[in-house]
């Protein structure tokens, strides 16, 4: 359990890593084409694109997950401060299990979705012929493995719960010193 | 005497609710989506009209409830969202969708037709029942069009300051197209062209991030872009958009047959009116963006010249690269402009 846990959080680290490329990217690309627009009146036509079509995408679902480990989303936690670190353990199960059916659908949808646009060979008309499925394909790889790290905490929590290891910790409470210490995201 | 007895009418109003109970039952409820604002011209003379005589037709049978301004969707994936079922009838551009819709987006192409009303009828020649955008593109995407028609032909507008003397001197300029042919047409004119929807052309030519745009004047006036533009063309044909209010067919095929007459009946009734309404109503945009202090320009003959010459080669660029990919590029072009031809004004 403990090696499909850290296989993950590679996967996790490895696309967080590519975000952050495609955001260097997002900046160069656009500091170039501004350059390219007033100073040799010769602007990128393909930057709109590029960025809006693919990279933000990128920076969205590829760090899903990330986020989730890393706790790094939203998380509503008034009540945590009440409870013991057993209940706390149950309400993060429970974030789980209501939480992987919705981004499995997610993934699925958009899965068939990209397949779909593979097989019929969809591309955006226009100046560049940007394939559709390319993009589209970009949902289900980061809603797929934050449905894999949802699944995978849940049997963690449930392990934990049950008398065992623990696997992973309890999500830090913020303001607490746990929760400065874990407030390092990347 | 006089008194009815109990039972009589206790039946009586069993009856009378029974009978009621039936026209409820049968009380039709269709959401229609679109990614206008309220207000908009499109909404003014076609939505509110519809949805009113929808109404009227079928005695308050058919409710049609609007959800504009993208309430339910972006535009650009309006296909998807009435395909989903999310609205009955969806306000759907096929240069919005043109991954889908590719051979639809041939009213992008630039010098086909000469008036409004001559380039509805062809594309209503081309949309009508078994037809060939019907049988290609509408039915294999789950949907059918009611209602149909062409926006006037759009115009080059600048909201730089760069002074707009000749078509040249757009040359190097970031220009907002619908996506699709009208790309192929702003390359010709040695610009950039930039793929977005109408709503988001108001934060980007404020920030300066956009030069200009490909739009008929009456959507300059509807998202309030007069105040951003400097200057612009008149009585140019840089081809315009087809836009559909487009039924799902699952909704469609399970409507009674007299709901269904009645959609049909209305939706062509309206599309046969859009054109003159839509001219009517870019004749006056025009005179409020040049009261507005809008620099309009009619290129020149040596720019004309220029451009029959530069709209053909995108005709022939858009057919060859859609062949290409093995869907009827040339074919669609060809009868497009035939059907243009036979509705040609006498």
């Amino acid at each position: 359990m403990s090696g499909v846990i850290a296989a993950i959080g590679k996967a996790e680290a490895l696309l967080a890593a590519i975000a952050s490329i495609v955001l260097f990217a997002v900046m160069a690309i656009v500091a170039s084409d501004v350059a390219m627009r007033y100073v040799f009146n010769h602007p990128f036509g393909w930057s709109y694109d590029l960025v809006s079509l693919y990279f933000t995408l990128v920076l969205f679902y590829f760090c899903l997950s990330r986020a989730f480990s890393g706790h790094a989303h939203v998380g509503v936690d008034i009540l945590h401060y009440y409870v013991s670190a057993r209940t706390r353990r149950v309400f993060a199960l429970l974030t789980c299990i209501i939480s992987t059916p919705l981004f499995a659908t997610i993934a699925a949808v958009t899965l068939e979705r990209a397949v779909d646009a593979y097989a019929r060979h969809d591309i955006i008309e226009g100046a560049i012929e940007w394939p559709t499925w390319a993009y589209i394909a970009l949902a289900p790889l980061g809603a797929g493995l934050l449905t894999l790290r949802l699944l995978t905490d849940a049997v963690a929590h449930a392990i934990a719960l049950g008398g065992g290891p623990e696997l992973i910790p309890l999500p830090p409470l913020a303001r607490s010193d746990e929760g400065l210490e874990g407030a390092s995201f990347e | 005497m006089g008194r009815v007895p109990k039972r009589p009418a206790l039946a009586l109003a069993a009856a009378l609710l029974l009978a009621a109970l039936p026209a409820y039952a049968d009380k039709i409820t269709l959401r229609l989506a679109d990614g206008m604002p309220s207000g908009h011209i499109i909404d003014r003379t076609i939505i509110e009209p519809f949805i009113q005589q929808v109404a009227e037709a079928t005695h308050g049978q058919v409710e049609i409830r609007h959800f504009p301004a993208e309430q339910l969707g972006k535009s650009r994936d309006m296909l998807m969202v009435t395909q989903a079922g999310v609205a009955d009838i969806g306000f759907i551009v096929p240069s919005y969708q043109s991954d889908r819709m590719p051979l639809a987006t041939v009213t992008e192409l630039p010098g086909i037709f000469q008036t409004s009303c001559q380039g509805d009828a062809a594309l209503r020649a081309l949309t009508a029942d078994g037809a060939i955008l019907d049988e290609r593109e509408f039915k294999p995407n789950g949907v059918k069009p009611l209602i149909i028609f062409l926006m006037p032909a759009y115009q080059l507008i600048l909201s730089s300051g760069r002074p707009l003397g000749a078509l040249k001197d757009a040359a190097g300029l970031k220009i907002r197209t619908p996506g699709g042919a009208m790309d192929l047409t702003v390359m010709g004119l040695g610009a950039v062209p930039i793929r977005m929807g109408p709503a988001e052309i108001y934060e980007s030519m404020s920030r300066g991030t956009l030069d200009g745009a490909l739009l008929a004047y009456q959507s300059v006036m509807s998202y309030h872009l007069a105040p951003l533009v400097k200057s612009g063309t008149l009585g140019q044909d840089f081809g315009t958009v087809a836009v559909t209010f487009s039924i799902r067919l699952k909704t469609w095929n399970a409507l009674p047959p007299d709901v269904r007459d009645t959609l049909g009946r209305v939706g062509q009734s309206l599309s046969l009116q859009a054109c003159e309404k839509f001219d009517k109503a870019e004749q006056d945009s025009i005179a409020k963006v040049r009261a507005g202090g809008v620099h309009l320009i009619t290129p020149g003959a040596g720019d004309h010249a220029d451009l029959e010459a530069a709209f053909a080669r995108v005709r022939e660029d858009w057919a060859r690269r859609l062949d290409a990919r093995g869907k009827a590029g040339t074919e669609i072009v060809k009868a497009f402009m035939d059907a243009a031809d036979v509705a040609k004004p006498q």
